[in-house]
């Protein structure tokens, strides 16, 4: 870029756009380099402290994440934000896929009238209130299945898949076809394979659905047995409850309110690192998929 | 979109051909809505009622004391409404036009109409008679039914006519071509979705779990919006409870939360408009302008992290750092701000609220814009360059023509849920101390709804916001394709 003499302006410009950029870094970073650190530091004094924080306030303390680690309800909430993930992900799958490849089908007599009623429920719906009554009067209330049928398909999701599939080439489907493919394998040999980029992304959307999922919990279960993690958090974060945290042996009545605190940090480094570690694995697809989701169906 | 032409000696199987111009849909839309509009206030209280007036309906007398409903036994008003908006989504569906729209919206309110008049009628348990619902109404009523007839049956006859039209010039030119002999005889509609049928059963198969999903959980609910309109009580069920009537319309309309509410959600909305919306457009250009690649992949990959960040743990975080003591709140200090609860005080919610939306989606926001800039070809900028133009123009003249259609995407998509502000995030955030400017339309309906079991109230106020909603994307849409051919449908 050397070639091109840039003027004054152009270089002041350049170089207040590095320090811009490198102080949105700073305070994109900042804020889970401050927990992680809370997290570590010792309770009593951090507890005092205020404001900044670079490096933990010594000596070290694990306590907290041992407190988190062996609590009861943070590990069978864990365990259910998995089964629910992972059941749930499969189901939403399962089915969207099916839908999308039938509605991506040419020639259907009903596809055009389904495909506006499908569409129609993304701008208008019934409503929390009659969504709650409906989940009640179907006794669903403070079930698994309640958390996880009312949600098997999002329709953007679906959208976003029958543009995929109408885009392969039909002249696949015909040569499968006469080798005597029925739709079901044509679907699962074929479309599904084709469109492996797409389906990576739908999977991708619906399993953050998953683990961000508290409001749904929050109206439909009563019973925290079947908390999923992020419910459980809004309690601890949010509901300030970190009762059954700090009752431990560990420790002593007078710290309760300082362990409060740090629990919380620890809380939170739990229930983040996860995403944080499979995100540089993932960001290629979750770009992508702000790619695909961006093309109308 | 519509496509302009098409290609000579084909059949012209394009709608576009065939509808109404636009500016006289767009009209016909315009004056269905303000009908509508103005029909729902004027039944809703912005109008007042003499208090001597005889007549009773809704269950209510005319200054809203309750009378017990009476409408046992006789056609539920509801029914008819539901009635007309099927009739309305099966014209649009069998003439598959543009008409959709007005057909059903004007078919919506006529019923409306009707169901204030039987409801009245039923309420009175009285012969109806003609001329005292016409004085009791008055002009305007009859004005606005008029204008809504007018508009549905005009909308209904221009599709009828396009459509046989249509018809009768395919058919016309598949006998020219001789491929059929002729006195041939088109088949049934019967004959045609058995035959579908039997061929694509298979299929049909495939899509029936998402068919019954919607039909279960979207389709489903509808129907009980019907508690809107009665007092619902769970024993006696969606359509056994108590008419009701506009009450909790009304009601709503006529409490301190209408105004507050709707006046969160509008400022909320309208300051993510105005600063939320642009940040992550400034952002890509300026990220854009940066050249050393390492140094803006990393930049790009930093400022994705936040929106991996949970809802919840966003909002625990954000209420640990706003509090008295908290991170932002000291920095704040150094820049002479008071030292207090962020979270406490009403006037600081809305910058506390779009501060946080704006560092969690920045980057992540930025991803379609930065893809859009990369795809504006390098000519273009030597072209401009070679012209003379400095690096504003340049951005001017060609940086901003070339992202253009992805901001207007957006930007639709973006008015349209207007009045459907995050309300996950607000139910999170909000405390009591701060309904003052946090109580949105959403987190109002779940308060009531859910913390008080007041259903029908709730579902009231929902389906008020599910119509504007509604409403907002239609004419978005509807500008944008006029403005700028970009539409989302």
């Amino acid at each position: 870029m050397s070639a091109i003499r840039r003027s004054a302006p152009e270089r002041a410009f350049s170089v207040f756009n590095y320090v811009f950029m490198t102080i949105l870094c700073v305070v994109c970073l900042y804020p889970i380099w401050h927990v992680l650190m809370a997290s570590l530091s010792d309770p009593t004094l951090m507890y005092a402290h205020q404001g900044l924080l670079v490096w933990p306030i010594r000596p070290l303390n694990t306590l907290g994440y041992r407190l988190v680690m062996t609590n009861r309800l943070i590990g069978s909430s864990f365990v259910n934000t998995l089964v629910y993930l992972i059941a749930g992900t499969l189901l939403n799958m399962f089915i969207t896929t099916m839908g999308a490849y039938g509605l991506s089908r040419k020639g259907l007599f009903w596809n055009g009238v389904l495909m506006k009623l499908i569409v129609f429920t993304m701008y208008f719906q019934g409503g929390l209130i009659p969504f709650y009554l409906m989940v009640k009067n179907m006794g669903l209330l403070n079930t698994r299945a309640g958390i996880i049928l009312p949600v098997l398909v999002s329709t953007w999701n679906l959208i976003v898949m029958r543009t995929a599939f109408a885009g392969v080439s039909e002249s696949l489907e015909e040569s499968a076809r006469l080798d005597g493919a029925n739709d079901w394998t044509i679907l699962w040999r074929i479309f599904f394979p084709l469109s492996q980029a797409t389906v990576a992304v739908i999977a991708l959307y619906y399993a953050v659905y998953w683990w961000n999922n508290w409001f749904n919990p929050s109206i439909f279960l009563q019973d925290r047995g079947k908390y999923p993690l992020q419910l459980l958090l809004r309690e601890i974060l949010i509901k300030n409850d970190t009762q059954s945290m700090t009752q431990s042996s560990m420790v002593s009545q007078e710290q309760t309110s300082q362990y409060r605190l740090l629990v919380k940090y620890c809380v939170i480094i739990v229930a983040t690192a996860p995403i944080l570690a499979v995100y540089p694995f993932l960001q290629k697809y979750f770009v992508k998929g702000v790619m695909i989701g961006s093309i109308k169906g | 979109m519509t496509h302009a032409g098409h290609a000579p000696g084909t059949i012209n199987t394009n709608t576009a051909g065939n509808r109404a111009p636009a500016i006289v849909r767009a009209v016909v839309l315009a004056l269905c809505l303000a009908t509508a509009l103005s029909l729902f206030m004027k039944y809703v209280g912005a109008v007042e009622y003499k208090t001597d007036a005889p007549l009773a309906y809704s269950g209510f007398d005319m200054v809203g004391r309750a009378t017990g409903g009476k409408s046992d036994g006789a056609v539920h008003p509801m029914i008819l409404t539901l009635l007309a908006a099927v009739v309305g989504l099966a014209a649009s569906i069998i003439y598959n036009r543009s008409a959709f729209l007005p057909c059903l919206m004007s078919g919506a309110a006529l019923s409306a109409l009707l169901l204030f008049r039987f409801d009245m009628y039923f309420a009175e348990q009285r012969e109806f008679n003609f001329v005292s619902g016409m004085t009791t109404f008055g002009a305007g009523w009859y004005a606005a039914a008029a204008c809504m007839a007018a508009a549905l049956v005009s909308t209904a006859a221009l599709n009828i006519y396009a459509s046989r039209r249509e018809r009768a010039a395919s058919r016309a030119s598949v006998f020219l071509s001789g491929a059929l002999p002729e006195g041939y005889r088109p088949p049934s509609i019967g004959a045609v979705i058995a035959k579908d049928f039997r061929k694509h059963w298979p299929v049909y198969l495939m899509i029936l779990p998402t068919l019954v999903f919607y039909i279960v959980w979207c389709y489903g609910p509808m129907h009980g919006i019907v508690i809107a309109f009665n007092n619902f009580s769970p024993r006696k069920g969606f359509w056994g409870s108590e008419w009701a009537g506009l009450k909790w319309f009304r009601e709503y309309f006529r409490s301190p939360f209408a105004f507050r509410t709707v006046r969160n959600t509008l400022m909320i909305n309208v300051l993510n408009l105005l600063i939320g919306f642009p940040a992550p457009i400034l952002f890509a250009l300026m990220l854009n302008e940066v050249r050393g690649v390492l140094y803006k992949r990393v930049v790009q990959t930093v400022t994705y992290i936040p929106h991996f960040i949970s809802l919840v743990v966003l909002c625990g975080l954000l209420i640990d750092f706003v509090g008295t003591e908290g991170v932002v709140t000291t920095v704040l200090g150094w820049f002479g701000m008071p030292k207090t609860n962020l979270l406490a005080n009403a006037k600081y919610f809305r910058s506390v609220y779009l501060a946080s939306d704006i560092w969690q989606h920045l980057g992540w926001n930025s991803i379609i814009y930065l893809s859009a800039l990369a795809g504006i070809s390098v000519e273009l900028y030597e072209a401009a360059i070679i012209d003379g133009a400095g690096k504003l123009r340049q951005m001017w003249h060609v940086t901003l023509p070339g992202i253009t259609p992805t901001i207007t995407i957006l930007l639709i998509l973006q008015i349209g849920q207007m009045m459907s502000v995050g309300y996950e995030k607000i139910i999170l955030l909000y405390n009591a101390l701060i309904y003052e400017t946090a109580d949105v339309i959403s987190t109002y309906v779940y308060r009531v709804g859910i913390e008080n079991a007041d259903f029908s109230r709730s579902t009231a106020v929902s389906l008020f916001n599910s119509l504007i909603n509604f409403s907002l994307v239609v004419i978005a849409n509807r500008v944008s394709g006029m403005v700028s051919e970009t539409s989302l449908w």
